[in-house]
Formats: structure tokens, C-alpha cells, sequence
């Protein structure tokens, strides 16, 4: 399991213009929280913007291209290389909603908990694991297609993550909290067998 | 012939409706080497990646050490696979990717993959996957591409002190030149048929010629369906 996470480490699965972008979003984060600490919602949207394209990493595109030979062809199982390939993939977008987190805490000294409150962690949560599964089946680039086909469509703001963050349980409908977490799991639960399961063609090969 | 390493039986595999190869059977022990020879676009690579366990044959099946490759890997049966320089993601720096398989320094390249040549990035993913102890089975798509003299050298002489220890060697090439005198058993790939010969068959006198190889692939390639008696034809033909 360590050498499936060393390997998306190594082979930069979050590309460091992502990890840029989130240092840049926190350091903004804090100076907009200094500033208003109320302001927590606005300053996690660029950051769950950022995450949903950073998570959705894709899997079967370098898959076939032979980039995960060495490792798909190790003792490693295939559910541990799935669990490492999400988890590095949404690892820097949750760290940075987490620095986001204690800023608030801090800064508004315990008073303000929005960027932890229930509809910011399925926000985070659930989404980003949805952006990830999304993409284990296509590319990075056709990922970032649709989720930017997704924030433009009107009438979708129900749906969409952005629409919950800050929000406090008794604000949203159950079925609104959990459903995207059902989503998640069953995402998951989807890519883990792709990956287990899906044959590996080489691209050239064909 | 030592314990049978490495096993196909009836092999078939088709990628959507397009038919690949079919009936590709062979038995691999420790110690011995396995040649594929076939023309581009043959189904080699199609072929060790099945041995690889990273594609399912739509008819028989691998057996590596009595088990399916990815049970067998699990199981600790180490297998090398490399599939090219191509496979290689070139954002990565060269030390880096090198450490990978052992953890220690192969190289101290710094520079990313993308800017090295491309016989140092063959080079490069050949000794990243070679460097791993205890290998038992090594699977390596067309090794001596790109490499210059010295590269070559050290492949030929790595992969004999792997087949040396026990471990079972799959390699495939287009050009008869790379793997003349070199296999135990060579498996000519040719419109989607498959024809197994056993070294002492094609030559009784020494190591197997490059060209007796090639006469034997053009022969297959007018007639896929060669029988071996007509091998002696083709030999003395060649000769």
C-alpha cells in the first residue's frame, strides 16, 4: 500500500500548478478570514473549485498510455492502488479546506465554524470523491470538460456543492446531506472495481 | 526441462471485434528463454501484456507458478515488465522514477524523463524494472530498442545472470538480429497464428541464427500455416 501511494506521489497525480493553486487560495483564505472572519464561504469557493478539478484526476487514460505498469504489475492489489490513487488525488484540496478550518477557528477565536459545518464537509467530502471516481473512467481534460459544463448550467445550484458550503444541518434536508455521500460510495465503490477489474490495453497497441 | 514457470493455454485475445492471435500456447520453465518474433502490429505486446496480467485473453488462460499472474504476483512471484521507453511518464525526474522499484539510486539524473533521449529512457525504465531482487519472471517488449552498444551489452549480460538464477525470460522483437542464439523456445507471431520452436529444432549444430530466423518469418508470412516438417526445408534453404 505504502509503494501504491509513494508511486501517485512520485508521478505527480495532483500536477504542481494544482498544488500552487492551493497554497495560493489559502494564503488568500487568511487574509480574506483576517479581514471578516465571517467570510469563510467565499473564501472555500476557489478553493472547492480548485479541488473538483485537482481530484479528478483520471486513471484509465495514463493507465493505457503504460504510465502504472510498474506498479499495476507489482504484489500490489489493485483495491490498494485504487484506494492510494483517490486518496493522493484529494489529499491537497482536503489539507487545504482543513488550513482554511483553523484559520477561521482562529481568527474569529472559536466563534464562526462555517468552513466545518455539515454542508461543508459533504461539500468537500463527498465531492471530491465523486470528482475523483468521475474521472477514473475518462481523462483529467474530459473531466474538467464536464465539471465546468456542470457549474455553467442554470438551474443546477441545488445540486451543486457550491450551494451547500457554509450551510449548518438543520439548514439542509437530509436527503439533500446524505445523498451525495450515497453518491460518493457508490462512486467509489464503481471505480474500485474499474480499476480492479478493467483491462489495461496499452494505447499504441490497439 | 525444469518446473514449468510460466504457462499459456490456448490463448486468444481480440480487442472489440478485431481477432489479435489465437491458440497461443506455450510452457515456460525456469531458467529458459522465450523469443516472440512477429512482423509490427502481430499481437506481441498484446501477447505480454496477457502474461502480464494486465489484459484478460478472451479464450484459455496464463498460469505463472500454477496460478493466474495477478494471483501469482500477490503471491510474491516477482515479474519484471517493460513495455518501452513510451511507458515512461516523462514529467517525472529520472531519479526519482528510479528509485521507485527498490527505493535506492539508480540513477542521479535530475532531469525529467521528457528531456532525456530515447535510448536513456529505455535504459532508463529497463534498469528501473530490472532492478528489483529476486525476479522470477521477466516479460520485456522489444528491450533492445534504442539502445546503443553499451546498453545492449548490459541487457544481454543483465538477462543472462537473471536466467542464470532461475528466472524465466519473455522477450519479443520484430528483427530476427535481437534474439538470434540467445532463446530456448521461440514463438513466431504471424497473421494471428502462432508457431512454437524449440531451439534444437532449428538448429542442431550451435545457437539459432539470425537468419534462420528471418528465412522462417518470411516463410510464415507466405504460409502461416507451415507445418514443422517444413522447417528442414526452409533451414536447408536459408543455409
Amino acid at each position: 500500500m505504502l509503494f501504491a501511494f509513494r508511486y501517485f506521489r512520485v508521478l505527480r497525480v495532483v500536477p504542481s500548478v494544482f498544488i500552487g493553486g492551493f497554497i495560493v487560495s489559502t494564503l488568500l483564505a487568511g487574509i480574506q478570514l483576517m479581514s471578516d472572519s465571517s467570510s469563510a464561504e467565499s473564501a472555500l469557493n476557489p478553493v472547492l473549485k480548485l479541488q473538483l478539478f485537482a481530484a479528478s484526476s483520471g486513471f484509465q487514460l495514463p493507465a493505457r498510455r503504460g504510465y502504472y505498469d510498474l506498479l499495476l504489475t507489482s504484489s500490489t492489489a489493485r483495491w490498494q492502488v485504487a484506494v492510494a490513487h483517490c486518496g493522493v488525488s484529494i489529499a491537497p484540496g482536503l489539507l487545504t479546506w482543513m488550513c482554511v478550518v483553523l484559520l477561521e477557528l482562529t481568527v474569529s477565536r472559536g466563534n464562526h465554524a462555517a468552513a466545518a459545518s455539515a454542508g461543508t464537509c459533504m461539500a468537500f467530502v463527498a465531492w471530491s470523491i465523486i470528482a475523483w471516481a468521475t474521472a477514473v473512467f475518462s481523462s483529467r481534460t474530459a473531466a474538467t470538460i464536464l465539471w465546468l459544463v456542470v457549474m455553467s448550467i442554470p438551474g443546477v445550484g441545488y445540486l451543486s456543492p457550491f450551494a451547500w458550503v457554509g450551510a449548518n444541518a438543520s439548514a439542509i434536508r437530509p436527503l439533500a446531506l446524505f445523498a451525495p455521500y450515497a453518491v460518493a460510495i457508490a462512486g467509489f465503490a464503481l471505480a474500485l472495481m474499474a480499476i480492479a477489474r478493467r483491462p489495461t490495453p496499452l494505447e499504441g497497441s490497439q | 526441462m525444469s518446473d514449468v514457470l510460466l504457462a499459456a493455454l490456448g490463448l486468444a485475445a481480440r480487442y472489440r471485434h478485431r481477432e489479435v492471435f489465437h491458440d497461443v500456447s506455450f510452457e515456460l520453465g525456469g531458467g529458459q528463454v522465450l523469443g516472440i518474433i512477429g512482423p509490427n502490429g502481430a499481437g506481441k505486446t498484446t501477447l505480454l501484456r496477457v502474461i502480464a496480467g494486465l489484459l484478460a485473453p478472451c479464450e484459455g488462460e496464463v498460469r505463472v507458478r500454477g496460478m493466474p499472474p495477478r494471483q501469482a504476483m500477490a503471491a510474491g512471484a516477482n515479474l519484471a515488465y517493460f513495455a518501452g521507453e513510451f511507458t515512461l511518464p516523462g514529467s517525472v525526474r529520472a531519479c526519482e522514477w528510479g528509485s521507485l522499484a527498490t527505493g535506492g539510486a539508480i540513477t542521479p539524473e535530475r532531469r525529467r524523463i521528457r528531456t532525456l533521449s530515447r535510448g536513456t529512457r529505455q535504459l532508463l525504465g529497463l534498469r528501473t524494472v530490472l532492478s528489483r531482487p529476486h525476479l522470477g519472471l521477466l516479460v520485456l517488449d522489444e528491450p533492445w530498442e534504442a539502445l546503443d552498444v553499451d546498453g545492449s551489452r548490459w541487457l544481454s549480460r543483465t538477462l543472462e545472470a537473471k536466467r542464470d538464477r532461475g528466472a524465466a525470460v519473455v522477450l519479443t522483437s520484430h528483427d530476427p538480429h535481437d534474439l538470434g542464439g540467445i532463446c530456448d523456445l521461440y514463438l513466431f507471431l504471424v497473421s494471428k497464428r502462432a508457431t512454437l520452436f524449440r531451439a534444437h529444432e532449428l538448429s542442431t549444430a550451435g545457437p539459432v541464427t539470425a537468419a534462420v530466423l528471418a528465412a522462417i518469418l518470411e516463410r510464415l508470412q507466405v504460409d502461416a500455416t507451415m507445418p514443422l516438417r517444413a522447417v528442414s526445408d526452409t533451414l536447408s534453404v536459408s543455409a
